[in-house]
């Protein structure tokens, strides 16, 4: 036990000197190299439009008092207005600080922060669902013993439709309650388990767009 | 442990001059790939007429290019219309169709009507395009941009042969000639039709499974091409691209597995894929969308030697960069124009560039 924990100690120290101490100092030596204080944190881009199931890497850039810039991305902290639109990364990575990932349509304002000064720089980013997935009948209630058609049809902003009940894959959150079709033939076609209450989704293969619908398995 | 750290420094530097070499050999095929974007805004779905970037499209899945080489064609899915882009200068233009407005009316220009159209190819006088919601295969001739329907009953979904409107698809996409038939991924189906282009004749291909010996299934396919000889099938359900034998109907699995999606590159069977869509090919190599990796692959047809060409597995975005620094978003239409790639990035709603 005291082993491991001398192990971890030695570890840590060591991740201390290679990879953080380095890293502060670099930061700090940047600073002070570029112009003494920083005056303003901007990201850019400044306005993203972003379709619904794709990501957008945000920079920020911290601006002197001289004039001169640097790539502060990884060193600011990273927030979104609204997670329920778009999240952002705070992990260190290859997809990492400043990362953003659409959630659903609406509109999020990212703020990155650099702690040490308090000063931020914001980008509104837009997420826009070109598609959607509707499921119907929506809410149904069906007796043990009983089956029910769901069919899918997939909806284009423009209006466009296009039933897409023999392509999308059909699940059941609670196969125990009730099952669901992906046969040919019979795509769509729940059948009742047990009594409960699962959860039916549709999933566009190609775009990877989902519909859900709820059923209810009564005795 | 400097000294490690130095051995790891030398061999990481190694590595990195050993990528940028092979990355610098440019030659007629396209190793580079170098990515940009040709027209479209984003994640901004529109209908709007203009040029490059300002010019906008709804979810297009479809792309050809014009055997002259001097436009392209998409099917613009989401607005259900015919769209033209000239390649030099980037204009685009709606060839026919009615933006948000569907339907399945012949005629001219803004006349005719389309109900998200999925699949488009030319034989250089016309373009067959797969008018996947309407179940049917429409005709446009290019020079007068007339359409009519070759195919299928516009609302009725069935998977009958026969003649003109007497034979029915179900949710048609891929649409590929060889200037004298069609053949068409009845998507709905899981199965190819063949469409003499002459008569309107609709056949299913009777095809067999090179292993079994018995007939051959397909699992949801969207992508098709040919060299002449065979035909290549995005089987996009089975996360596989097969090959199809057209004087034989003989079927092989070309790459990947059968119910094994990833994304590694390698030889055949070892090589994997995630609802992989789209397909083109310039004789020697057949190019891939990836859809659900949101990457675009090349398979070498005498090797079957897969690799990636353009974008990062997991990663859809709508980044310009070269190679796996650029991002797609669900890419499903391809087309090549011999040195250059153009790929219908779907979810994105835009026409990207690889070269």
């Amino acid at each position: 036990m005291d082993i491991k924990e001398t192990t971890r100690m030695k570890n840590f120290r060591l991740f201390i000197s290679v990879l953080a101490v380095p890293f502060v100092v670099s930061l700090g030596l940047m600073s002070c190299l570029h112009g003494g204080t920083i005056s303003s944190i901007r990201v850019t881009p400044a306005n993203v439009s972003m379709a619904n199931g794709t990501t957008q890497q945000l920079i920020a850039t911290a601006i002197f008092t001289d004039g001169t810039t640097l790539n502060w991305t990884s060193a600011v902290d990273w927030s979104s207005s609204d997670t329920g639109v778009a999240t952002v990364s705070n992990i260190p990575g290859a997809i990492g600080n400043g990362h953003v990932t659409s959630v659903a349509a609406g509109t999020a304002i990212i703020t990155a922060t650099d702690l040490t000064n308090n000063l931020s720089g914001t980008a509104t980013v837009t997420v826009n669902s070109s598609v959607l997935i509707t499921v119907t009948p929506a809410d149904q209630r069906i007796a043990n013993g009983t089956t029910q058609h769901f069919t899918a049809v997939e909806t284009f902003t423009d209006g466009t439709t296009l039933d897409l009940t023999t392509l999308v894959f059909w699940s059941s959150s609670d196969t125990g309650v009730a099952t669901i079709s992906n046969a040919s033939g019979s795509n769509g076609l729940a059948t009742s388990v047990a009594t409960g209450t699962t959860s039916i989704t549709a999933t566009d293969l190609i775009t990877n767009i989902t519909g859900t619908a709820t059923l209810t398995v009564t005795p | 442990m400097k000294n490690r750290l130095w051995i790891l420094g030398v061999i990481l530097s190694f590595v990195v001059l050993l990528a940028s070499c092979g990355g610098s050999k440019g030659g007629a095929t396209i190793t580079t790939g170098v990515v940009t974007t040709l027209a479209g805004i984003a994640g901004d779905p529109g209908s709007l007429d203009a040029t490059g970037t300002a010019a906008t499209f709804h979810t297009p899945y479809g792309i050809v290019t014009a055997t002259d080489g001097t436009s392209l064609f998409v099917a613009d899915t989401g607005n259900s219309t015919i769209r033209k882009i000239d390649i030099a200068s980037g204009l685009v233009s709606t060839l026919t169709g009615s933006a948000g407005v569907s339907g399945s009316t012949d005629g001219t220009g803004t006349a005719a009507l389309f109900r998200a159209p999925g699949g488009i190819t030319t034989d250089g006088t016309n373009l067959y395009v797969a008018d996947t919601g309407n179940n049917t295969i429409r005709k446009i001739d290019i020079a007068s941009g007339l359409v009519s329907t070759l195919t299928g009953s516009a609302g009725v979904s069935g998977s009958t042969d026969g003649t003109g409107a007497a034979a029915t698809f179900n949710l048609p996409f891929g649409i590929i000639t060889d200037g004298t038939n069609l053949y068409v991924a009845d998507t709905g189906n899981s199965v190819i039709r063949k469409v003499v282009i002459s008569t309107g004749s609709v056949t299913t291909m009777t095809v067999t499974d090179e292993t079994t010996g018995t007939a051959a299934t397909f699992h949801t396919p969207y992508g098709i091409a040919t060299d002449g000889t065979s035909l290549f099938v995005a089987d996009t359900g089975n996360n596989t691209i097969r090959k199809i034998d057209i004087a034989s109907g003989v079927v092989t699995t070309f790459v990947g597995t059968a119910g094994v999606p990833g994304s590694t590159d390698g030889t055949g069977a070892a090589a994997s894929f995630n609802h992989p869509a789209g397909l083109t090919m310039d004789g020697t190599i057949l190019y891939i969308a990836d859809t659900g990796n949101n990457t675009i692959r090349k398979a070498v047809i005498s090797s079957r030697l897969v690799t990636t060409l353009a974008g990062i597995a997991g990663n859809p975005g709508s980044l310009d960069a070269t190679g796996t620094a650029a991002s797609f978003a669900r890419p499903v239409g391809i087309s090549s124009s011999g040195s250059i790639l153009y790929v219908a990035d779907t979810l994105n709603s835009t026409i990207r560039k690889i070269q």
